[in-house]
């Protein structure tokens, strides 16, 4: 009587469905052991006809009582219209300040290269010319212009936490593409950033407003903050921000 | 191009992806009596009332079953504003509810093993694709409703209403 308990609770009950004969998957696919000679072949379960055929078994059932119902409710609730409202915006980090740019102001995101100093030009904001896809670029201090301690070599070499040291050592320093379209044509700048934090979209309501009272000099190319994550992030504004550029490039 | 499978009486058949706006589990639907069975009724999708047509149950002689794998497809295509012959297209939604709708397959021209037939007792069969040794035939998501119906299914007053 009591052995027969254990098995009972084996069986499923009617909610539960019945998993396919074999869950190969699990034993020898990608959330098992990866012996499975079919892995050569289909790179991950989810490309095999094996687990196609499970699918298929799984949903070959009623469904589940209240389920279409409360997908009724759902559909009933017309979409917020996000679509208006998104923004598509980069985030990347310049020394400890997190900020961001719009993606339609970007161009491209790339390795950090070589800078040549331009003689008797090179000082303040401009670090020099890079070569973008066999275009000389202006590349500038993101920093300077911004008003944000450059982690210098300093820095790098106090770097106490291994943290840190991987933090540099990982290469996540990129260059930034940026580009402008004015009346004399499209202006491009090119600056560096510690790390990029890959493209968001977000919602306007998302956005709040920059406190007056805010005094960095970051502060003054934002037109918003957002929340992300545990940062603040700083949303530049990329007009304001190419205008600085230009005085105080064509001002060395 | 990608077509979206589905099943009907065990023979496979697929419609367009373009035209998929979103897949949806097998919804209830307020029923449209004296309309062509087919036609099994509507359901409010997002704040506006749009058809069902059962594709089980138009390619073949019985209703889609209640399966999981029974979804309603939400499709968007232009029909003449006005009169048949009208320039001018508006964009109109109807809900597909199909069986096995379960995976999307990549076709290319050359797959196509016979064109469409035109066929006036069934406008809507498209062209036959042989893909992964499957025979799949691609449904004209325009032509699955009768002219008429469609005219009065899709009102220029109930697009006026709901917008």
């Amino acid at each position: 009587m009591t052995a027969s308990i254990p098995s009972d609770a084996q069986v499923p009950s009617a909610e539960t469905p019945p998993l396919p004969s074999d869950d190969c998957w699990r034993r020898i696919g990608v959330a098992g052991d990866r012996s499975c000679p079919e892995l050569a072949v289909h790179v991950h379960c989810r490309n095999c006809p094996v687990m196609a055929e499970a699918a298929r078994t799984f949903f070959d059932r009623v469904a589940p009582d209240g389920y279409l119902e409360s997908w009724t409710r759902v559909l009933e609730e017309p979409n917020a219209p996000r679509d208006a409202e998104l923004t598509s915006i980069l985030i990347f980090r310049v020394g400890q300040e997190w900020l961001a740019l719009r993606a339609g102001a970007l161009v491209e995101v790339t390795t950090e290269r070589l800078r040549h100093r331009v003689p008797h030009r090179t000082g303040g904001v401009l670090e020099g010319v890079v070569n973008i896809r066999g275009q000389l670029q202006l590349c500038v201090s993101a920093h300077t212009l911004l008003g944000i301690p450059q982690v210098s070599a300093d820095d790098k070499a106090s770097a106490h936490t291994p943290a840190e040291e991987a933090d540099t050592a990982a290469g996540k320093r990129r260059f930034l593409v940026v580009e402008r379209v004015v009346d004399t044509g499209p202006e491009q700048w090119v600056f560096a950033v510690e790390e990029v934090a890959g493209m968001h979209r977000i919602a306007r309501t998302e956005m709040r407003a920059v406190p007056s009272t805010v005094s960095q000099s970051s502060a003054r190319f934002c037109y918003a903050l957002l929340d992300w994550q545990t940062s603040v992030v700083g949303l530049l504004d990329e007009n304001r921000m190419f205008d600085a550029l230009r005085d105080q490039v064509h001002a060395v | 191009m990608q077509l979206l499978t589905f099943k009907a009486c065990g023979h496979a058949y697929a419609i367009e992806s373009k035209a998929v706006v979103e897949v949806l589990p097998q919804v209830p639907v307020r029923a449209m009596p004296r309309l062509p069975d087919y036609i099994v009724g509507m359901f409010n999708y997002r704040g506006k009332m749009i058809p069902v047509v059962d594709l089980t149950r138009r390619l073949s002689d019985r209703f889609a079953a209640e399966r999981l794998s029974t979804r309603v497809i939400v499709v968007e295509y232009g029909i003449p504003e006005g009169h048949v012959d009208s320039p001018r297209f508006r964009q109109v939604r109807m809900g597909l509810m199909a069986e096995d709708v379960i995976s999307t397959q990549s076709s290319k021209d050359a797959d196509t093993a016979f064109p469409t037939m035109h066929l006036e007792i069934a406008p809507f069969l498209g062209r036959i694709v042989r893909l992964n040794g499957e025979t799949i035939q691609v449904v004209i998501v325009e032509k699955l409703l009768p002219t008429d119906i469609a005219a009065g299914l899709f009102t220029d007053a109930a697009a006026l209403h709901s917008q």
